[in-house]
């Protein structure tokens, strides 16, 4: 398949309004059922967080949360079947909090034939509703 | 908390067994509603035997070994590369290495002040961290 067509595209933006219970289920999820300062809010104030802070790689979530979070792909015919995860990279510039809204832009910046592989860069950035600053990008 | 820049491998961490459970947690948590981890008969209908873990789910747990040694605010980045599929009921272990050298090539002991750490699970992965005890 040529994903060609692909690269250049823009995908809808993604928000993510972070909530203590979406953080709750993250660490249930992996088991952490001790405390911690991304679940416990005393132990996230004790280490200087106003809320419990977004766990490194939940920022990817951001790009999840459409309804149709792979129309890109299904539009033009890819069977999600066929698609396995990768890589992924976060480079990281602040860090969110429960009660940040996190918007995600995401552009495919290039494509392999040979693979059938995609690079999509993606850009999160707190929405200024809340404190200034922004997220991580992954 | 460890320095950053501590030489020490971390102490392997060792996860249970990942059955059906904290797929469908993980698939709720991250909104990553590919039924090929929670839905048996997608699965097969792709040829696999039965479901597989998330991979953000791997990453996950190697962000927590990352967390449990360093300050929050000292990861500049977190990059993991997905070498096979996690299948059900693996027990994946995670391990840590500093790495001699950062990213860029540079020994630690010169003022970078930042560090690389080596991990693996069922994926390798690398995460820049500051010194923050040096601030």
């Amino acid at each position: 398949m040529n994903l060609d067509v692909l690269v250049g595209r823009t995908r809808e933006e993604g928000l993510l309004h972070v909530t203590r219970e979406r953080l709750r289920l993250f660490a249930r999820a992996i088991r952490q059922t001790s405390p911690s300062i991304f679940t416990d809010i005393d132990m996230a104030r004790a280490a200087g967080h106003p809320d419990p802070p977004v766990p490194p790689t939940v920022y990817f979530t951001t790009q999840l949360t459409l309804d149709d979070a792979f129309a890109y792909l299904t539009d033009v015919g890819v069977d999600l079947r066929t698609v396995l995860h990768g890589e992924q990279e976060f480079s990281y510039f602040s860090v969110a909090h429960a009660g940040d809204v996190l918007s995600s832009r995401s552009e495919i910046t290039d494509q392999t034939d040979s693979m059938v592989a995609e690079l999509l860069s993606t850009t999160i950035i707190r929405l200024p509703d809340a404190s200034t600053g922004s997220g991580g990008a992954g | 908390m460890n320095d950053a820049t501590d030489n020490h491998d971390r102490p392997p961490h060792a996860i249970d067994p990942i059955d059906r459970t904290p797929l469908v947690y993980f698939a709720a948590a991250s909104d990553d509603m590919n039924p090929m981890h929670y839905d048996i008969d997608n699965a097969r209908s792709a040829g696999f035997d039965d479901v597989f873990a998330q991979g953000m789910l791997s990453m996950a747990y190697m962000r927590r070994i990352l967390t449990d040694n360093h300050p929050l605010e000292s990861l500049r980045s977190f990059k993991v590369r997905f070498m096979a599929i996690t299948p059900l009921y693996a027990r994946p272990e995670v391990t840590a290495r500093v790495l001699p050298e950062d990213v860029e090539g540079r020994n630690r002991e010169g003022p970078s002040k930042s560090a690389t750490i080596e991990l693996r699970v069922t994926l390798e992965g690398v995460a820049v961290v500051d010194d923050c005890s040096a601030r």
